[in-house]
């Protein structure tokens, strides 16, 4: 963990410092893109150069970028011919600037080389909205085709989702927590999976996902105040998150609360979402 | 009519044993209304006001059905009661309309198909108790088969004309009413339209019931057309309209329920072998919309919605040679049920829910019955039916609210269902006895296997269904014995049941209730057994030449295995009626008594019953001129006002208190 830590201090520093040199580089010449292979369902959040792997990054989400677990998913293209690029690696550091200070947020990579969809995946849990300063997207990228590396930055805006899905929170044992509501994304009558990140603050720059929690949940419709049966508590599964089921008996708001344990012990239990379904 | 023919009526009515020296006549317990209009039987107007078991016209099916031996009601307001076979309810009885199968549209049984039929349009009711009421459907609880008028062939070249008005003062209650039929050689039409309307009533003390008041209008319609001397074509709709129907033991009332009540039937009768061959085509449909902007106890406005539409049709071939008597039926159904829930929270999305998914139920039938007289003293007979439901749900929100409980409702249920009964009478002077054996079953109800989150106010529990539920079952033995003396009679029946696969609700730990302040949940499980016995006694007494004195008493105990006491068993009930009846002035009293009932289900949320007892008193005057009659009714009824609730009253609601109704009829004949 403290690796990664390092890692993303460094990738930010050398980004900052060799943002501001590289922009004349634009190439100017863009060939049609090909939009045949992305999904009707993804949103174009932004574009930039990476500068120094010949590439273009192109950053699709399902949704405007919100405050919350969000997924991205970077198409690259050749910065010359404009073509798909298909083999590399990526990776990508959120950046928050706040005037006065400076924070990342909890990042998640699939590391492949060679995705199958050609699409560079990642999470990120942003933690606040852009209205509090300015979130930055800094990417890196090696490209196999030309074995050039180079970074991108793309500024980014972030809203604040009317209902929260991402609970940031002091636990009773003083850690700084972060977790996110990942489903349900379109709630439904009955069965749901139910899964949520958790992650914990090391510093500014450093966020763990936490996999050694006890969670549980417990919905309730708040205006009549009944819960539900059936339910399954979240298991950790891979990098913080937990997966379980909820069960909704009715339409109408649901608030589901979470109970974490650590070792145990309850280290959280006033948080909850609130789903409308 | 004749004293003597006023007797025989009134046997007809209380008394099955008198029935039963006939095994013919002793297959149904028939209790005859009122004779259909025959040309042979004019007189028989004049002599209806004496219909003492209709306490007043001002009385609902359910008052009639009451005074019926082994019929007791499930109450729940003045209205809409739902009527038990010695204590089986719902789905362990088989409630028909014409033969025609009908489901109530309200999950929470507030509208009985019986509410649906106005007395004026009844003819007979037939009641048949345990699995010998299987002909028109598999039962373990008997049938009740409300028969109505229909458009008659007589030789008047005048239209007949029934016109009443009732009024009651418990409740302020009106109650009018028509009926008209006419006819040529080859066209018959009735029409009949009833209204009634009633405010809160009184309870005794002057207590009044809050939420009891009602409004119906009903009206029916039946043309019938004679093809030839043997062939009739029959249509009858039913158009049946209750608003603001106040149910005073539940959380809420109804806004308004709607039926429409289609059949066409084809009748053929041949004198010889006394052959009739019924075939009929039915629809019904039923909307109805509970209401609770009544209540000041609503926390959240809620719609609660429910409809029935069911299409089914019959086919009844009855032939009877010198002592046999064959009787043979098909019949089928396809229902559609469904119920739904939505509440309004303030500032908040809508809530809703499936109460009853969207749900087809298919059946088809088959039965025969056979009737024997082997000589003049013994007679056998013997009825099967077997039974091919099929159900499934249709709707994917409510498959989707089911697999939330990990329960596959996309699995169809498909059960085969046997009642079978036989029985063996024999007469030995003034002794007839007869014994019965049966076996029946009858299907989980829709509310029993998909019904989700339904709320019972006498528990206070929202029940879950269970889709895996399997049918009932019953073996059933019954002892009856008929002496008859010139001047008395007394008929007593003993019976003894065994159910299997009992169905019953159970507490779901750690559930939460849906309903605000709700106790819990439930669900439905067949428990291991139940046993259920019980005797009827009714005796007349012929004291003087004009007063005859007429009792019954009814007990009924159940068991179950789970070491409790089956719930809404009616304590012991006891009525008395001395009457008089001098030409067409008729007077009577009648004293009623109930015991206290101490054999409770704390599960269901039962609360022991007090004893009671009331009196009525009722007089009644005729008069004709020509062929126009004039009728003349005053009754009052719980003439001390007491202030008392019977066991199957839900909710500590206490019956009518003192309520005096004055009635008046014509009749144009």
């Amino acid at each position: 963990m403290k690796f990664k830590t390092i890692l993303a201090i460094t990738f930010a520093t050398i980004l900052l410092a060799t943002n501001a040199c590289k922009k004349d580089e634009s190439i100017t010449t863009i060939n049609p893109t090909p939009t045949d292979q992305i999904p009707s369902n993804y949103k174009l959040i932004g574009e930039t150069y990476i500068l120094g792997a010949a590439a273009k990054a192109k950053v699709y989400s399902e949704k405007d970028l919100f405050v919350g677990y969000n997924k991205i998913f970077v198409a690259m293209f050749d910065s010359v011919s404009n073509t798909r690029l298909t083999d590399g690696h990526f990776d990508v550091i959120p950046m928050m600037d706040m005037g006065m200070m400076k924070h990342s947020a909890p990042v998640e990579i699939t590391d492949e080389s060679i995705p199958s969809d050609k699409f560079w995946k990642a999470a990120i849990v942003f933690i606040m909205p852009s209205s509090a300063g300015k979130w930055t997207l800094n990417m890196a990228f090696h490209n196999h085709k030309t074995d050039k590396e180079g970074e991108g930055e793309l500024e980014v805006n972030v809203i604040n989702p009317t209902t929260s899905v991402m609970k940031s929170f002091t636990a009773n044992d003083s850690t700084k927590l972060f977790v996110s509501l990942i489903q349900p994304d379109l709630p439904k009558i009955g069965l749901n999976n139910f899964e949520i990140s958790i992650h914990k603050k090391d510093s500014f720059m450093g966020f763990t996902a936490v996999d050694d929690y006890n969670v549980e949940i417990v919905p309730i419709m708040p205006s009549m105040g009944h819960g539900s049966p059936n339910n399954v508590n979240p298991v950790f599964t891979e990098l913080g998150h937990y997966t379980g089921l909820v069960n909704f008996t009715m339409t109408g708001l649901w608030n589901v609360k979470i109970i974490i344990k650590k070792n145990g012990v309850i280290i959280s239990d006033n948080q909850s979402f609130d789903i409308t379904l | 009519m004749s004293k003597k023919n006023v007797f025989i009526l009134l046997l007809f009515f209380y008394f099955k044993g008198f029935s039963q020296f006939n095994a013919i006549d002793s297959a149904n317990k028939i209790t005859t209304l009122k004779e259909v209009v025959i040309c042979e039987n004019e007189t028989n107007k004049t002599n209806e006001a004496f219909n003492f078991y209709r306490s007043s016209k001002l009385a609902s099916t359910e008052d009639i059905l009451q005074r019926i031996e082994g019929v007791n009601l499930i109450r729940r307001g003045a209205f809409g009661m739902e009527p038990t076979l010695r204590t089986y309810s719902a789905g362990q009885i088989n409630i028909t309309l014409n033969g025609m199968k009908m489901y109530g549209a309200c999950t929470d049984k507030m509208d009985p198909v019986t509410t649906y039929v106005e007395p004026n349009n009844l003819s007979k009711l037939e009641v048949n108790q345990g699995a010998a009421g299987g002909l028109m459907g598999s039962t373990i609880g008997g049938s009740l088969n409300m028969q109505l008028k229909e458009a008659t062939f007589n030789c008047k070249d005048h239209p007949q004309i029934n016109f009443y008005t009732q009024y009651g003062s418990a409740n302020l209650s009106k109650n009018i009413g028509f009926s008209l039929n006419t006819n040529s050689n080859k066209l018959a039409l009735r029409m009949s339209g009833a209204y009634r309307k009633a405010n809160d009533y009184n309870a005794g003390g002057g207590i009044t019931v809050l939420h009891s008041g009602y409004e119906k209008l009903n009206l029916n319609f039946s043309v019938a057309y004679q093809l030839n001397k043997t062939n009739h074509i029959i249509f009858d709709y039913i158009n049946d309209n209750g608003f603001n129907i106040g149910y005073p033991a539940l959380p809420m009332d109804v806004a308004f329920a709607k039926a429409n009540i289609f059949s066409v039937t084809h009748r053929f009768v041949a004198k010889k072998l006394n052959q009739v061959l019924e075939t009929k085509l039915y629809h019904n449909n039923i909307t109805h919309t509970m209401d609770d902007t009544h209540r000041p106890e609503t926390i959240m406005h809620m719609d609660m919605p429910g409809w029935s539409y069911t299409n089914g049709f019959y086919s009844q071939y009855k032939i009877q040679k010198k002592h046999q008597l064959f009787n043979f039926r098909i019949d089928g159904h396809q229902a559609f049920t469904k119920a739904e829930m939505t509440m309004y929270p303030y500032n908040e999305k809508p809530m809703f829910m499936q109460t009853l998914p969207g749900n087809f139920l298919y059946n088809i039938g088959l039965a025969a019955n056979y009737l024997l007289n082997i000589d003049s003293v013994k007679c056998i007979g013997f009825n099967i039916r077997e039974d091919y439901n099929y159900q499934y749900i249709t709707d994917e929100f409510g498959i989707l609210q089911w697999q939330g409980f990990g329960v596959n409702t996309n699995e169809n249920k498909q059960n085969f269902l046997t009642t079978s009964s036989l029985f063996f009478q024999i007469k030995k002077g003034v002794f007839t006895n007869k014994f019965t054996i049966g076996y029946g079953q009858r299907l989980p109800t829709g509310n029993e296997r998909i019904g989700f989150y339904l709320y019972n106010r006498a528990d206070g529990f929202d029940y879950l269904g269970n889709y895996n539920l399997v049918p009932e079952k019953a073996i059933q033995m019954e002892f009856s014995n008929t002496i008859d003396k010139k001047k008395w009679n007394l008929n007593t029946t003993l019976f003894f049941h065994q159910i299997e696969n009992y169905i019953y609700g159970y507490i779901l730990n750690n559930y939460s209730p849906m309903t605000i302040g709700g106790r819990g949940v439930k669900t439905y499980a067949n428990i291991s057994n139940a046993q259920l016995t019980g005797f009827e006694t009714a005796t007349t007494v012929k004291l003087l030449k004009k007063i005859i004195y007429k009792g019954n008493v009814r007990f009924t105990y159940g068991l179950l295995s789970n070491g409790q006491f089956m719930q809404q068993v009616p304590p012991l009930k006891f009525v008395n009626t001395l009457r008089y009846q001098k030409n067409t002035f008729k007077f009577q009293i009648e004293h009623v008594l109930a015991s206290s009932q101490k054999n409770i289900n704390i599960d269901f949320g039962e609360s022991k019953t007090s004893s009671w007892q009331i009196f009525n008193a009722r007089v009644a005057f005729a008069k004709a001129i020509k062929t126009s009659s004039f009728q003349l009714n005053i009754g009052i009824e719980n003439l001390l006002d007491l202030n008392y609730r019977e066991h199957l009253d839900w909710g500590g609601v206490p019956q009518f208190g003192r309520n005096v109704s004055i009635g008046f009829n014509y009749y144009l004949n």
